[in-house]
């Protein structure tokens, strides 16, 4: 039997960000995934570009995931956490290539609050359009600002109530929660103040940015990493069962293989963890939030002042939950590529997400999926004639992922994107030597998860005595 | 081993630890944590590149001694010494 120091299974960001940092610990690490790309919930993949008449002509480019990197921060600035993760893993600034967003929008039934990686933007717009808001929004900036994470408090503050300690509008509240709903609450329309604050850090003070080339730039740097470590990688190999040992946990793997670990770091979420511990499942606790996007290609570029993200929502009042329907029309994130200095492309992109139910897409036989994927593209395409009307734009390709296409991809129950509704953010959930990272650790966005990765490793995985 | 060995050893590893920073005008006498802005985490860094490259062992209780790099030097020197 091969035994290992510690196992980190799933190599998404926080796997790969969690395994790099064990073993540079020297220990003997195994990171394991289940698909055979890295990833996650954050990967890429490519398909042959063709012309109408079936001529190649290269290939096209995807990311999955990364709308934006959050957390953005330039070069030289100090005590943010992408400088720390950056540092962590050894990463020089300038090879991520960041290029910053233009802008981005938050446009709620007939009002628009546009922001950017500049907080002083969102205030003057907060000034203009909510003038008697201004004092409780910058409370609120100080109030995130001077926040400090406490990772052995996992008590849960509902931030609707806690926001109306500074603002008193309703509009503008659900404004300020659109984009950090979206960009990551496991709970129906709240989020836990904790999360809020990590949230509101990462979106409106620091910001977006894209590395050039997209997500695989980063993957490109971090594989680089991994294989300068030596770490042992299991690709295509999924986790079936953990066995808690004494001082060591036994895991079946569904190649067959048998292998020991001193710790396991599992990023494949809290009720999957405990699934494959033989845990009976905390339902409530599963996600119920699945997503749908739509990446419309166009034969040439777009305007250059669209948004980089716009957060839209076509009523008064924003409802973050579960929709009855396979998707929810009335609200959606749209992404803009070119919306950042410096866009690579040669080709218009704009990707449109929906939040969806899973259960009604899990239900279609695959004539009716098909159908219904298409159905949604159309959605998708009307909505952006509704809210980008402008010149004529000529679509060249079309590709659309369903909560199926994420539960595949990531293993979450449900297809739920950000996991489960409790979080743990000290990372243990009770099960000796087994710790929880990424999603349901409870860090958010791209920087986030590796941060994840990173703490929850030198919390848990810094040898503290000589061994020989 | 001489006290300016040890701390090139020391400035060694915080050029790989922090790429991005310049080491060269480091203040001997000003904390690392401030200058470069080294958090807990990165201290870590520093104890684990020590016990990997020179067998050095540093106590968790010892990690303020490390706060600048005169400090340091004072701190490793006889560990240095001993090795």
């Amino acid at each position: 039997m091969k035994k290992f120091d510690a196992v980190v299974i799933g190599a998404g960001m926080s796997g790969i960000a969690c395994a790099l940092r064990l073993q540079s610990f020297g220990l003997n690490v195994a990171l394991i995934e289940k698909h055979r790309v890295l990833g996650g919930l954050n990967s890429f993949f490519q398909r042959v570009k063709k012309s109408p008449d079936g001529k190649r002509q290269g290939i096209r480019h995807f990311d999955v995931g990364l709308h934006a990197l959050t957390n953005f921060a330039k070069k030289g600035s100090r005590k943010k956490p992408l400088m720390k993760i950056l540092r962590q893993l050894r990463i020089p600034y300038d090879s991520l290539l960041l290029k910053e967003q233009n802008y981005s929008l938050i446009h709620l039934d007939n009002k628009k609050l546009k922001f950017n990686n500049n907080i002083d933007t969102f205030i003057s717009e907060v000034e203009t359009y909510f003038p008697d808001q201004l004092d409780g929004f910058k409370k609120l900036i100080e109030v995130v600002e001077s926040s400090t994470l406490d990772t052995s408090d996992n008590e849960y503050i509902s931030s609707r109530k806690k926001i109306k300690e500074f603002i008193s509008d309703e509009i503008l509240q659900e404004m300020i929660f659109l984009p950090v709903f979206y960009y990551g609450s496991s709970w129906e329309d709240d989020i836990d103040f904790k999360q809020f604050c990590i949230m509101f850090q990462a979106l409106y003070l620091e910001g977006f940015s894209r590395p050039y080339g997209g997500i695989r730039t980063l993957f490109n740097i971090l594989k680089e990493k991994m294989q300068a470590l030596n770490i042992v990688r299991m690709m295509g190999v999924a986790v079936q069962k953990i066995e808690q040992k004494l001082d060591h946990h036994i895991l079946e793997l569904s190649n067959g293989e048998v292998i020991s670990s001193k710790k396991v770091f599992s990023s494949i979420g809290y009720p999957e963890t405990q699934r494959v511990l033989g845990q009976k499942v905390n339902k409530e606790a599963v996600g119920k939030l699945g997503f749908v996007e739509v990446q419309i290609f166009y034969n040439e570029l777009l305007e250059k002042k669209l948004p980089t993200i716009c957060f839209y929502n076509k009523t008064k009042k924003f409802i973050y939950r579960n929709p009855d329907s396979l998707i929810d029309r009335d609200s959606a994130i749209i992404c803009s590529p070119e919306g950042y200095d410096d866009f690579e492309g040669k080709e218009g992109v704009l990707r449109v997400t929906f939040l969806a139910n899973y259960k009604l897409w899990k239900e279609l036989d695959s004539k009716e999926y098909t159908e219904k994927k298409e159905y949604v593209e159309r959605v998708a395409k009307e909505l952006i004639e509704e809210i980008y009307p402008a010149h004529l734009r000529t679509e060249s390709f079309i590709d659309t992922f369903t909560p199926l296409t994420v539960e595949k991809y990531t293993s979450h129950i449900n297809g739920a994107i950000y996991g489960a509704t409790k979080k743990f953010l000290n990372g243990d959930m009770g099960v000796k030597d087994l710790f929880l990272i990424g999603t349901d650790q409870g860090y958010l966005g791209i920087t986030g998860s590796i941060l994840s990765g990173i703490s929850m490793a030198n919390m848990y995985g810094f040898p503290t005595r000589h061994q020989p | 081993m001489t006290m300016t060995d040890v701390k090139n050893v020391i400035i060694n590893i915080i050029k790989d630890i922090a790429p991005d920073e310049d080491v060269t005008s480091l203040d001997e006498n000003v904390s690392l944590r401030e200058q470069i802005d080294l958090d807990s985490m990165d201290f870590l860094d520093i104890v684990m590149e020590l016990r990997k490259r020179h067998k050095i062992e540093v106590p968790q209780e010892d990690y303020p001694k490390l706060a600048t790099l005169k400090s340091c030097v004072d701190y490793l020197f006889p560990k240095f010494s001993v090795s």
